[in-house]
């Protein structure tokens, strides 16, 4: 259906343009706020155009604060827990549905409906008994702690089952006959016709693990294993003073970078993972 | 040297049995082909014998060495799928040195056997391509190509040609053919296309609900069918079946009376069983009927004749002549030769 009517081409992209721009506002007012000075945040009207301040802000970050961790630390700090989530859940996911896909064993179904139930469990359902575990492992203050118990996924498993489950059966079967062992077959057959798929559900996944909060915050009481998000959290409510919004306003900037980045990278396979399969 | 023997072979998923004790022996280099209707059990007793599938019941040996239990690597067969079964993600060549090289054979050799079959099957221009990049007829090439380069004892084919068009599955029957005399590979070809069962095969086994309906080569069966079932099935187009009694001096058939030919000495109510293409021009007084339908194959036609009291109509294959129009009557003569009957109970041929 091709349309060509005025009215309607000015609706649309009036109705785009506000959204971008609901969108869009927040982020500048980050943007400019992250570069004025304490003393500027303060004072009415709040400034619609960018300062100077930048360069003496990150500097002031990248030091040691009393009110906070210095932020290539809580940087780093996110970036490991968000890989070993993403890349945690996704080996044992993929594990996990080849299982459940490729071998007939006894309950199988069970497991399988064991493993979709828990999708019904957010962590947060769960925090307490697995605050406990952790702490009985010592794992309190250390980055097993802070991605293990988030590692074990359904959603995941679910997803790549329906994925394994497109492939051709034939295909396992002319690599039985050409003589793979089955991890073979995993490993030559199974993970390079998946590949799209993996790299869709890395840039979920390592986006859900960068921006946890909740955890990170219960079981962390060292500075130095603060992340990045919680220790915005940590900022405003720092110290007696007023809160320093230039700085916090930059940590969110900074924080919200490496998600922004790993969808820009990953955007063509994501899509792609998403959407087609070649097969 | 590579046979196969099938003894007694059995197949039950759950409470259904779906083979019931088959016994086939195939010799070395012979090219067999099981045909039959879907739902048959070709295709499983295939898998059967690629070790796809577990057996139930029975014996399958290749070489004299039972391989019920052997891994379908360890059997020494090589199997083509209906879908190809290539892996999308690799080449053409990986496509074809997958499997020498799960072998471990030296790289340099998995390269010779690789050209070599290649060249062979005329894909050698295309060894760096994906399978998705390649027409119908050379993915079921590149199929054949690591079938071959495995160089079994034995050749397995699950309907390789159904998806091809029409005009390709010609082409490929015959180099299909071809190639397996070449190679001289003991082979078992499944389809439900009894044309391709006739043309390619040594041996044919016709199954019918997982059992073997008749063995034998294709003209044997043709000439000497035992069942109604294989009468049928085989031949194209396939041989009408007329309800008839057989007295000591008539035929009692659709209606009309016809005088018994002397040589038939069967009694009772049969079917009678008429290839199309066994009908003879002739002015003894045969079977009357209408032209109902004519369809023109070119060199030959087709007549659809009804008569009444007579079900189906009958089908006859005849020289071309356009003297005949739709409503004509015709007369219908056997070749008395050529006449079959059966039993209509137990559906086996009566002489």
């Amino acid at each position: 259906m091709i349309e060509n009517r005025p009215i309607t081409t000015f609706v649309s992209h009036s109705v785009l343009i506000i959204g971008v721009a609901l969108i869009v506002f927040p982020i500048w007012i980050m943007i400019v706020a992250s570069t004025h000075d304490a003393l500027r945040l303060t004072q009415v009207p709040l400034p619609l155009l960018p300062g100077d301040q930048l360069w003496t802000n990150l500097k002031s970050l990248f030091e040691e604060k009393d009110f906070g961790t210095p932020i290539h630390l809580t940087v780093f700090n996110s970036l490991v827990m968000a890989l070993m989530i993403s890349v945690g859940k996704i080996s044992i996911s993929v594990l996990s549905a080849f299982a459940i896909v490729y071998f007939k064993f006894r309950f199988r179904m069970f497991f399988f409906w064991m493993i979709f139930i828990t999708l019904m469990l957010p962590v947060e359902v769960r925090i307490l008994p697995t605050y406990e575990v952790v702490a009985n492992f010592n794992m309190l203050d250390s980055y097993w702690g802070l991605s293990i118990p988030l590692i074990a996924s359904a959603t995941a498993t679910f997803m790549f089952r329906q994925t394994f489950l497109t492939i051709p059966d034939e295909l396992m079967e002319a690599s039985r006959i050409d003589g793979a062992s089955p991890m073979r077959f995993f490993f030559d057959v199974v993970i390079p016709m998946s590949r799209t798929n993996i790299a869709a559900l890395f840039v979920i996944l390592f986006i859900y693990g960068w921006n946890q909060y909740l955890w990170p915050l219960l079981i962390t009481t060292d500075p130095d294993m603060y992340t990045a998000v919680m220790s915005i959290k940590q900022m405003l409510e720092s110290g007696e003073g007023e809160p320093q919004w230039h700085l916090i306003m930059l940590t969110a900037l900074i924080a919200m970078l490496p998600p922004i980045l790993v969808v820009i990278f990953m955007q063509k396979v994501f899509v792609k993972g998403l959407t087609d399969s070649e097969k | 040297m590579s046979t196969i023997k099938i003894e007694q072979i059995k197949k039950s998923y759950e409470s259904t049995q779906v083979i019931h004790g088959i016994d086939i022996e195939i010799n070395h280099g012979e090219f067999i082909v099981l045909v039959g209707p879907s739902g048959c059990g070709k295709s499983t007793l295939l898998r059967m014998v690629a070790g796809l599938e577990t057996i139930t019941e029975g014996i399958v040996k290749i070489d004299d060495e039972v391989v019920n239990d052997l891994e379908p690597k360890d059997r020494g067969i090589a199997m083509v799928f209906q879908n190809y079964a290539l892996y999308p993600h690799m080449s053409v060549y990986d496509n074809m040195a997958y499997g020498l090289k799960l072998m471990k054979l030296p790289k340099a050799e998995i390269e010779e056997r690789v050209q070599q079959v290649a060249e062979l099957l005329q894909i050698e221009d295309f060894l760096e391509r994906r399978p998705s990049n390649l027409s119908g007829g050379q993915r079921q090439r590149v199929a054949m190509g690591r079938a071959i380069v495995r160089k079994p004892k034995v050749f397995l084919f699950d309907e390789p040609l159904s998806n091809l068009d029409a005009k390709l599955r010609v082409q490929m029957r015959m180099q299909i053919k071809t190639l397996q005399r070449n190679l001289n590979v003991t082979t078992i070809y499944v389809t439900h296309d009894q044309v391709e069962a006739m043309t390619m095969a040594d041996r044919l086994v016709v199954l019918k609900d997982g059992v073997a309906a008749q063995i034998g080569t294709p003209m044997e069966i043709y000439d000497n069918p035992l069942t109604q079932f294989v009468a049928g099935f085989i031949g194209s187009p396939a041989m009408n079946f007329i309800d008839c009694e057989v007295t000591d001096q008539h035929i009692l058939i659709a209606g009309q009376t016809l005088t018994r030919p002397a040589h038939i000495t069967v009694r009772g109510k049969l079917v009678l069983g008429v290839r199309p293409e066994h009908f003879i021009e002739s002015q003894s007084v045969g079977l009357q009927g209408k032209v109902e339908m004519i369809e023109k194959l070119g060199a030959s036609i087709l007549l659809y004749v009804s008569c009444e009291n007579n079900p189906q109509p009958i089908v006859i294959q005849c020289d071309n002549n356009e003297n005949i129009k739709i409503g004509d009557s015709h007369n219908m003569v056997f070749d008395l030769q050529k006449m079959y009957f059966f039993d209509p109970d137990s559906q086996q041929r009566v002489s």
